[in-house]
């Protein structure tokens, strides 16, 4: 939406569809996502086009898609020994265990229009604010949950991108959880993001151009015990079957993407 | 080979521990800024219960769709 403002794009309501399918070995990312976004307005042909690019580039899509996030993993044991963990030694095996596979299910964003601000002389200030609706299959049921992400003043949500790497971390920790021996609740995952100098604004020329923009962040891994009782190859080869961990290293998971004038 | 390093400018934002093998809580937007922090409950499908929270993929899907 900032970026259709910005570029003077008749843009009066824009809706996000994904498709979530499971995936599983060989080409055992985990899973992959089929997108659809509906732009509403007078939008010409060339304009599709513009927003098309700019939502295959905003800072989330880059960081699922195009591998931008330079990740520097670090580990650090209960006994107080710190070792880095990057980079991943070459040849180095993914850690053997069983990993529940990813249900499938749908996401849907529907933009807040009334969250949108702009200032006195018609400016917008932030883009505002979206309501996205989860629903996956459960174990007895299907199930859903409404998550909110955008920018505000009130900030009583969290930013897109901020959101997206807790959904890595958990995504790390519950991957963890399942392969490692005995982390029980002492195992803990930590991120650390360096805000950027330029913005929303940046993030939203960048998408705009098309540009890539590589992003620093810190993971550290807390786990149990000792380095002779988990070693640190062990967990970086457990991060070699995480499937965010692997989306954020190498991209990957988009497999189809449409851009439609609804 | 790995060294050890200095934790002195190490400032995290994100945290995320698992519950159990069922569940795990992250909070996001957890270090010293004007708004947050805001938690989040994920969970892992497993053979004995129903996830309480969507699987942790479907949230950066959903800060993608946001």
């Amino acid at each position: 939406m900032g970026v259709a403002y910005r570029g003077n794009i008749a843009l009066d309501d824009i809706k996000v569809d994904f498709e979530v399918k499971p995936i599983g070995p060989p080409n055992a990312i985990g899973f992959g996502v089929k997108e659809t976004v509906t732009l509403i307005g007078k939008i010409s042909e060339q304009e599709r086009v513009r927003l098309e690019r700019a939502s295959n580039y905003c800072p989330v899509g880059q960081a699922l898609t195009k591998g931008s996030m330079q990740v520097e993993d670090q580990v650090l044991w209960a006994s107080g020994e710190l070792l880095t963990a990057s980079p991943t030694p070459e040849g180095l095996k993914a850690l053997e265990g069983n990993l529940p596979a990813i249900p499938p299910g749908t996401v849907h964003a529907q933009y807040l229009l009334d969250t949108k601000e702009l200032d006195e002389s018609g400016g917008m200030v932030h883009e505002g604010e979206a309501k996205v609706t989860v629903r996956c299959d459960n174990l007895t049921r299907s199930s859903g949950w409404i998550v909110l992400g955008g920018h505000s003043t009130p900030g009583w949500v969290p930013g897109p991108f901020p959101l997206a790497h807790g959904g890595w971390a958990a995504s790390t920790a519950a991957t963890l959880s399942q392969l490692l021996p005995q982390t029980g609740d002492d195992l803990k995952v930590e991120l650390a993001i360096a805000r950027t100098s330029g913005g929303p604004a940046e993030s939203q020329s960048n998408a705009a151009a098309g540009v890539v923009a590589h992003r620093q962040v810190s993971r550290r891994i807390t786990v149990p015990g000792t380095p002779q009782d988990i070693p640190l190859d062990m967990v970086q080869a457990a991060l070699l079957r995480d499937p965010m961990s692997i989306t954020y290293q190498h991209g990957g998971i988009l497999l189809e993407h449409n851009v439609v004038v609804g | 080979m790995a060294e050890a390093m200095d934790a002195g400018e190490y400032r995290p934002n994100i945290f995320a521990r698992p519950l159990g093998k069922e569940s795990v809580v992250t909070v996001v937007g957890a270090g010293a800024a004007p708004t947050g922090p805001w938690s989040y409950v994920t969970g892992i499908p497993n053979p004995g219960s129903d996830m309480v929270g969507p699987p942790p993929p479907y949230l950066s899907v959903a800060a993608w769709a946001a």
